[in-house]
């Protein structure tokens, strides 16, 4: 190659090229920078903001954590309520600002489907719920939503209420496949209604929109493991990991979308931890890896949050630790349920964020790198301890069929 | 590779029939000639594949009259390196695992090819490629301004787009206060 003949410049003084760019060739940049870039580059000029909040372009523009979907009725309480009558759930910011990034009453649904509605899970933009609409009572359908485009779909064939299926979870990757995954797993959980100390799990059912048929598959992994029914799960790489708790440790289970491969991952522990069990382990992903929060375990007083940091790897680094006093202005806290649980860990940002109280509960972030704590909304008496982090997808991934 | 491209001073000295000829001829705004594989163009450039389809390509010189003789040097650079570079199996296999953009990161050639390019360059090659409908080359050169613009502060991107701040200090609060959780200073 004669090489680029520098010689060939010439006076050539036009305004600055990249002033000249038009708003397709913007946006095809824009699209291809992390979304804490894009946030700020809303600053640059109106013509930006607009062209980052256009329609048009937000399906093909990274999004992130926007707020959060909670119950927001005392009566609701987990998947329990088989009458699921009415519907009362809301949506938190995480700006804070008042009016809510999704209507969370769902009004693009028909009255039926809508009233007789349960929110089961979330993942990356679209909504699991079951739909109790028959005339049955206690027969329900599985419906995925997607409130961003207001798009919905259900999973063909209905279903009955059954007090052994307790966690269900949705599995959903836009970046890898327009299909999701149903994982609804089936508990060893005790039709007398006895305590249910035992409830470890027995199997899944898998749904795929992809093939539209549900696959059954026996429990295969090592030990005996119960499921956290309150807390996220992460869906990543095709495999559903689930914070659960073993014989004497809680653990974190994963299950592939074939049901094929079973992995126990051990929660970190301090080789001198005086404590004999660990605390539940919130997990979440963030800037594409796996994340976990508890207690630390040396003195109880301090949240700890791990990275997983090789994904094939089953060790955790800790990442960051900040103490309860910090966060909420006491030493101790009473971790995973009832006072203080972590609901996200941001996608994007070193940032988590908890609900705190034992009655009234209120929403905050911690920012991870300035040290902040934010108290985002006051929830009130909210009963329900299920939060699911919600990041809008503005891109038709909804397989054909729904309205 | 035995398609050079063009020299400026190349003008009429091509008398071959055109179905002989293996290369096309493509002239700048500013009038200048280059030369380029008809195979790497009808490849890499829709637009180009369109004309040399529909019999519009020119013997003494397509008249590009959107695209200055910088940029369209650096197109038929583009094309010519291509056309020589032998694709990664490593770099495609890799860019189909999980959790990536469809997009493919740019090889090491198609890396230096960017890096090597003035600012203005740049831009104007992006501008070029997207007239060409030249996917890959897009691809390539708009991954090299996001990156030139990650980590930037309103104010640096302002000063690189040459864009007139037009916010009143109001509404400016406005925005930063509506992402104060996610806007901490670096």
């Amino acid at each position: 190659m004669a090489g680029g003949s520098g010689a060939k410049k010439r006076a050539r003084r036009r305004p600055n090229p990249a002033a000249l760019l038009t708003d397709d060739l913007l946006v095809e940049i824009l699209t291809r920078v992390p979304y804490r870039s894009l946030c700020r580059f809303r600053c640059v000029s109106t013509r930006w903001r607009a062209l980052i909040a256009h329609p048009d372009h937000r399906a093909r523009l990274p999004q992130t954590l926007t707020g959060f979907l909670y119950g927001t009725g005392c009566a609701r309480y987990g998947f329990a309520n088989v009458s699921a009558a009415g519907l009362d759930y809301g949506f938190a910011n995480v700006s804070g600002t008042e009016a809510p990034f999704i209507d969370a009453a769902f009004s693009f649904l028909p009255d039926r489907e809508r009233e007789h509605i349960m929110l089961v899970d979330c993942c990356n933009g679209l909504l699991l719920c079951r739909s109790y609409r028959f005339a049955e009572v206690g027969e329900f359908d599985y419906l995925v939503l997607n409130p961003a485009t207001e798009k919905w779909v259900a999973v063909p064939g209905t279903r009955r209420w059954w007090n052994k299926v307790q966690t269900v979870r949705l599995g959903f990757d836009p970046a890898v496949s327009p299909h999701f995954y149903v994982f609804e797993f089936q508990s060893s959980f005790d039709d007398d209604g006895d305590d249910d100390d035992d409830t470890h799990v027995l199997g899944v059912k898998i749904y795929s929109s992809a093939t539209g048929v549900w696959i059954h598959k026996q429990n295969k992994w090592i030990m005996q493991i119960s499921l956290h029914t309150d807390f996220k799960s992460v869906f990543l790489d095709g495999v559903l990991y689930v914070s659960a708790i073993g014989d004497i440790e809680f653990v974190i289970g994963a299950v592939d979308v074939e049901g094929e491969t079973w992995r126990i991952i051990k929660i970190p522990r301090s080789k001198c931890s005086l404590f004999s069990e660990t605390s539940p382990a919130f997990i979440d992903l963030s800037q594409g890896q796996l994340h976990l929060a508890n207690v630390d375990d040396m003195v109880g007083d301090k949240l700890a949050i791990y990275v997983r940091e090789d994904k094939d790897s089953v060790e955790w680094t800790l990442k960051h630790t900040v103490s309860f006093e910090h966060l909420v202005g006491t030493k101790n806290v009473i971790f995973g349920f009832l006072q203080f649980i972590v609901v996200a860990i941001h996608p994007d940002h070193n940032m988590v964020f908890f609900v705190f109280g034992l009655h009234e509960k209120t929403l905050r972030s911690y920012d991870m790198d300035s040290g902040k704590v934010y108290i985002i909304r006051n929830l009130g008496r909210c009963g329900n301890e299920h939060f699911l982090p919600y990041v809008p997808l503005f891109s038709k991934t909804l397989p054909d069929g729904g309205n | 590779m035995e398609v050079d491209k063009g020299k400026g001073e190349a003008e009429e000295t091509r008398k071959v029939a055109e179905a002989d000829r293996d290369t096309v001829t493509l002239k700048s705004s500013d009038g200048k000639l280059f030369e380029v594989s008809k195979e790497a163009a009808a490849r890499l450039s829709t637009v180009l594949a369109g004309m040399i389809a529909g019999g519009s390509i020119d013997d003494n010189g397509t008249d590009l009259k959107q695209i200055g003789s910088e940029a369209l040097e650096n197109v038929v650079d583009y094309c010519n390196k291509h056309a020589n570079s032998i694709p990664s199996a490593a770099l495609i296999s890799s860019s189909i695992s999980f959790n990536t953009a469809p997009f493919k990161e740019p090889e090491e050639w198609e890396r230096k090819f960017v890096d090597r390019l003035s600012h203005d360059a740049l831009f104007d090659l992006v501008e070029a490629a997207n007239f060409l409908g030249m996917e890959r080359l897009l691809d390539v050169t708009c991954h090299k301004i996001s990156e030139m613009m990650k980590g930037k502060s309103p104010d640096q991107i302002r000063e690189v787009f040459n864009i007139k701040n037009d916010y009143t200090k109001e509404e400016l609060e406005e925005i930063r206060q509506e992402l104060a959780w996610a806007f901490y200073d670096d």
